[in-house]
């Protein structure tokens, strides 16, 4: 069979990113703009210059990518690009540029779900395998999924108020670490003891998940010591919230997967790149005799080449778009 | 051959053919669907004109100020085409075009009025942004209207752009900023 090279576009947040995949799972080229070094000047994503900075990079990015992989549009099959979930102004950015291509080189053109292409990441370098269980956790989402097969999902649960990425992004900034939360609480955590009482995240017998509750219990904590004029140490408070929110998430997996039966999990989203939160989930498998999913960490938060490995998957059922296709905000599987 | 003109600054979007002599345009109303209308605009005026790619030799795009994101919309596309072409691109400011394409000779002012002040630009001063415009009082106001094949030939008096550079005209600052 001829193999299938899709160039493909996100630009769904903060990272403007192009890569060209071949046959779904081979990552050619890839080229990640990330933007965290300006957004961290004022504490998380601004959407409004987010916007102005993809468009200021978009063309240097598909440039790059292009030329590291030594191919022109030309040689592509199919155009792909993020048009859902995100920030409106940054999509448009990557979905106009996507539609620009597809149209000069008479390309097919491709409308990919950002959340599709979390999972899809799991393709690259390996091959998910089915029924499964997904959970995609990110700054945006917390969600629990069953696919009976590639393509069908059904929600099983979710966050009702905050995401799992969010959260851990407000409790840095309680800290006082800068953004992206993620990473820097997990860096503290390591130096801390879990000895801060947190209260239970959402523990009842559905597949939902809440951590605005947590998120406050750190506040007023950190808020009160400060007012007392009591001595925190940052390092605990890290660590017993990371503790309390990673038993959370695989406690609720452990659940999906018990009441599935199935035998696959799937994680991907930004919040996968977490060392900690790997190692618990991958134990958790272990003790289930559950066969684990999990990308690499760089193709866990945003990037394009998971938006060409979903390409692929809607490229096999000729699931093309015309080029009227609008951005969304929102965006359901 | 002909340069290919693209303004989404506004709640109308333009596309137009120049061949030197005239314009063929689609105009496009449109309040929030920008992105659902251009493309699909510029392949359609294409296609009922006879014209390929290969029959562009340029390209002129308002870069603002006007909607931020609007001029995104028009700005990804004008930079991205003007890329993979790799044909010259030129862009022009909205209120400059006002001015061009307004035919008087007396003080004249382009404006466009937002929530909170003015967009202004004069024959003599550039772009900027104020919050009170009394002291234009005694300027007129010129019609908020392009005329393609002026702003074409005017863009053509003007220094082109690398592509990679195009950015829009938002003079505005944004908030986080200030």
């Amino acid at each position: 069979m001829k193999d299938i090279y899709i160039l493909a576009i996100e630009s769904s947040c903060d990272e403007t990113s192009v890569s060209i995949v071949k046959n779904g799972k081979e990552d050619i080229a890839t080229t990640v703009n990330s933007q965290i070094d300006v957004h961290t000047l004022y504490g998380g994503v601004v959407p409004e210059l987010a916007s102005r900075l993809h468009l200021e990079n978009i063309t240097l990015v598909i440039d790059e990518t292009l030329k590291k992989a030594n191919m022109g549009v030309e040689d592509m099959d199919a155009i792909a690009v993020t048009y859902c979930p995100g920030l409106l102004g940054s999509l448009l950015v990557g979905l106009e540029a996507a539609k620009t291509l597809s149209l000069i080189y008479n390309k097919p053109f491709i409308k990919v779900n950002h959340m599709l292409g979390h999972i899809a990441a799991n393709n690259i370098g390996q091959e998910l395998k089915y029924p499964l269980v997904s959970l995609v956790i990110s700054g945006g989402h917390t969600d629990l999924m069953y696919m009976e097969e590639e393509g069908s999902f059904k929600y099983l649960g979710r966050t009702l108020d905050d995401a799992v990425g969010e959260c851990f992004d407000k409790v840095a900034r309680i800290l006082d670490m800068p953004y992206p939360g993620g990473p820097n609480v997990e860096k503290c955590a390591k130096d801390g003891s879990d000895v801060v009482p947190m209260p239970k995240c959402l523990d009842d017998n559905t597949f939902n998940f809440s951590f605005s509750g947590i998120k406050s219990h750190v506040n007023n904590l950190v808020h009160n010591a400060k007012q007392r004029g009591d001595v925190i140490k940052k390092e605990d408070v890290a660590c017993s919230f990371q503790n309390a929110v990673t038993k959370s998430l695989v406690s609720k997996t452990r659940q999906a997967l018990r009441a599935t039966g199935v035998k696959y999990l799937s994680v991907a989203g930004g919040v996968a790149a977490s060392s900690f939160i790997r190692e618990k989930l991958i134990d958790m498998c272990n003790e289930e005799s559950v066969e684990i999913f999990i990308p690499d960490k760089k193709y866990c938060t945003d990037n394009a080449t998971m938006i060409g490995a979903a390409a692929y998957m809607l490229y096999k059922n000729g699931e093309f778009s015309d080029l009227d296709v609008n951005a969304s905000s929102h965006g359901e599987l | 051959m002909y340069t290919l003109f693209l303004d989404t600054h506004g709640s109308e979007i333009i596309v137009s053919l120049y061949n030197g002599v005239k314009s063929i345009e689609k105009r496009q109303e449109s309040e929030y669907s920008h992105a659902k209308f251009l493309v699909p605009m510029i392949e359609s005026i294409m296609k009922e004109n006879n014209v390929s790619f290969e029959n562009i030799k340029d390209i002129v795009v308002i870069n603002g100020p006007g909607s931020f994101t609007g001029l995104r919309i028009g700005l990804s596309v004008a930079k991205v085409m003007a890329y993979s072409l790799r044909v010259p691109i030129t862009t022009v400011s909205t209120l400059k075009a006002y001015l061009i394409s307004d035919e008087g000779d007396d003080m004249r002012l382009a404006v466009i009025q937002d929530n909170k002040g003015f967009y202004i630009c004069t024959d003599e001063y550039v772009d900027e942004y104020v919050e009170d415009i009394s002291s234009y009082n005694e300027y007129r106001r010129v019609p908020q209207m392009i005329d393609v094949s002026k702003v074409v030939q005017y863009a053509k008096s003007i220094k082109d752009t690398n592509a990679h550079l195009v950015r829009a005209n938002y003079v505005k600052k944004i908030e986080a900023e200030k």
